[in-house]
């Protein structure tokens, strides 16, 4: 069987046959000689599964002639066998090489929807080329024994918006496998389909968490002004996951009275991973007093609820309550302090935060003020010569994290102290930091420096580091 | 609420602050009126803090406008927390998602 052509728009796609002969190769190049404007070729692998290397040197000849032509090759639909002997080439490097869903007739495409690899790429491609045929096909899935085929015809309605097939989306609510289910509520909610909003309920309590956080997530899409108070009733099951999800749900929901459940349910919920996710779910709230709430959550008895609610503030980007957490630095529970110097260093970019820094560090404990290093040189105000001064502390870690922070304020000063940590510090952690800063920094003859103290160097890790850097040169 | 700059012959509308069903609808409709003039409208969440399901179901509805009329609907630049919204809903598997503009300009 010889070859297929189609040009179209400066687009050529050449469907090869499953054994392509060095004629066939001859004929193709004489046929794109002629042709101007060509600015992709697409050679169509599908029907090969296995090519012997004539043809790969034909596909190298082929490359270079388009190369002349100032002509893009790109191998599709490429098969396993054909893949590895790419590999084996070395061509693989060399050539685009890409899915092209558009050679398969629809019954092919649907047979991708059983492979992991490809399944939700085909779907994808079926829902935007949607037309009566692909309908058709989804529509026969839809009653298939097989419940992938049937999620993934849901699935790609759904994506096509095919609102014809909406009474058997919400039949599929019935089948007893837990991703037909999920596919169909997702579904239902991208449809707005609000007539499934009740029976939609009955998942949250599922026994497979996909298919109860689906229902969670198109309940919120589905949502009017009752549903919060609904889903405010989770809250209070003793079921902990429930209650996370009902917290997603709510906050997606995002009225005032979803504020309310959420915020009192801060005071009352007992497990730490709720709280955290309610540390982050308040901060999708656009109101004043959150920062507040967050800034109570900072003294969390739990170190999760604290880091959440830093990262909440910086979320919120909670610049009005620096001077609060600027306060929690030196709190008497060092985590506390922790957290707020990790905040500011998201959040602020003044003076006056790196001076009060500076003038707290000696107060606070070692955790807090690795946390207040890096907050510095997050702020970037100039302080090289407070930061060089820790050079020499004890704990290596405040060494290593204080040459990082000179390196994003003042570059040459880091490359300096950098040079000095190579030669002279007794800890491999901070040699290997310094390493790095020389090679993210590259000042003039740094690979012949990394080459004399590689010699001298003595530990497996540092070594390893520098060799990599000078063989990536 | 919103800016709109042109690039490489598409429409880029930059969103910022808050996408709820006030602000989503008003969106919905000036990208349903670029779309009037251009086939390709980029939707930057690059400045989006706050986003609730109106505002999202504003945005699917405008999806689902645009493929009728055969327009093409990015959205590019979401924060972690945003684009989580869009992952817990399914949405991701529905919008054409963009971790850059370079990317959704391509």
């Amino acid at each position: 069987m010889a070859f297929k052509v189609e040009f179209h728009k400066g687009i050529v796609k050449i469907e090869l046959p499953d054994s392509p002969s060095m004629d066939d190769f001859t004929k193709i190049k004489k046929r794109l000689e002629d042709v101007e404007d060509i600015s992709v070729v697409k050679v169509d692998l599908r029907k090969c599964s296995y090519i012997q290397s004539k043809v790969v040197s034909n596909i190298i000849a082929l490359k270079k002639m388009l190369n002349e032509k100032k002509a893009k090759l790109i191998l599709t639909n490429v098969q396993e066998g054909v893949m590895q002997l790419l590999e084996i080439t070395n061509l693989i490097n060399f050539v685009q090489i890409e899915k092209d869903f558009s050679s398969y007739s629809v019954d092919e495409l649907a047979e991708f929807f059983i492979d992991p690899e490809v399944c939700d790429a085909v779907s994808d491609y079926i829902a935007t080329h949607y037309n009566d045929e692909f309908r058709n096909k989804m529509f026969e899935l839809l009653n298939s024994d097989d419940p992938i085929f049937k999620e993934y015809a849901i699935l790609t309605i759904g994506k096509a918006h095919d609102v014809t097939a909406l009474d058997t989306i919400r039949h599929a609510l019935n089948d007893e496998v837990g991703n037909v289910n999920k596919a169909a509520i997702l579904v239902l909610g991208w449809m707005g389909d609000e007539e499934s909003k009740e029976e939609i309920y009955s998942f949250l309590e599922s026994d497979f968490i996909d298919v109860a956080e689906a229902a969670a997530a198109s309940i919120a899409l589905l949502s009017d002004e009752d549903d919060s108070h609904k889903l405010g009733e989770f809250l209070k099951s003793p079921d902990e996951r429930l209650r996370r999800i009902a917290i997603q749900a709510l906050t997606l929901i995002n009225d005032d009275d979803s504020y309310n459940f959420l915020k009192n349910h801060v005071k009352n919920e007992t497990s730490e991973m709720v709280r955290a996710t309610l540390a982050k779910s308040l901060s999708f709230y656009n109101k004043a007093e959150v920062a507040d709430i967050l800034l109570d959550l900072l003294k969390d008895e739990s170190l999760k609820v604290r880091e959440a609610a830093a990262s909440s503030l910086i979320r919120i980007n909670a610049k009005s309550k620096i001077g609060d957490i600027l306060q929690r630095v030196t709190d008497e529970d060092s985590w506390v302090g922790y957290f707020a110097a990790k905040a500011i260093g998201e959040l602020c970019r003044e003076k006056t935060c790196s001076d009060y820094l500076i003038k707290v560090y000696d107060r606070v404990e070692q955790n807090v003020k690795l946390a207040i290093v890096h907050a510095l040189g997050n702020i970037g105000i100039n302080c090289s010569d407070f930061l060089m001064g820790l050079m020499s502390d004890k704990n290596e870690d405040i060494r290593k994290e204080a040459l990082e922070a000179i390196y994003k304020i003042e570059k040459e000063k880091a490359v300096e102290m950098a040079e000095r940590a190579l030669d002279e510090d007794d800890n491999w952690v901070v040699r290997f930091k310094a390493v790095d800063i020389l090679a993210n920094a590259k000042p003039s003859g740094y690979q012949d420096f990394l080459r004399s103290i590689y010699e001298k160097e003595n530990n497996r890790y540092v070594k390893e580091k520098i060799l990599s850097v000078l063989e990536g040169l | 609420m919103f800016d709109v700059e042109e690039k490489a012959g598409k429409k880029i509308v930059y969103i910022k602050g808050e996408v709820n069903g006030e602000t989503g609808l008003e969106l919905k409709n000036n990208v349903l009126e670029i779309f009037k003039q251009i086939d390709t409208v980029i939707l930057s969440f690059k400045n989006v803090i706050y986003m609730n399901s109106s505002g999202l179901r504003e945005i699917i509805d405008l999806l689902k406008r645009s493929k009728r009329d055969k327009k093409e609907l990015r959205l590019c630049e979401m924060s972690g927390d945003i684009r989580d919204m869009f992952s817990f809903t399914g949405l991701d598997k529905v919008f054409q998602i963009f971790d850059s503009e370079s990317a959704a300009l391509r």
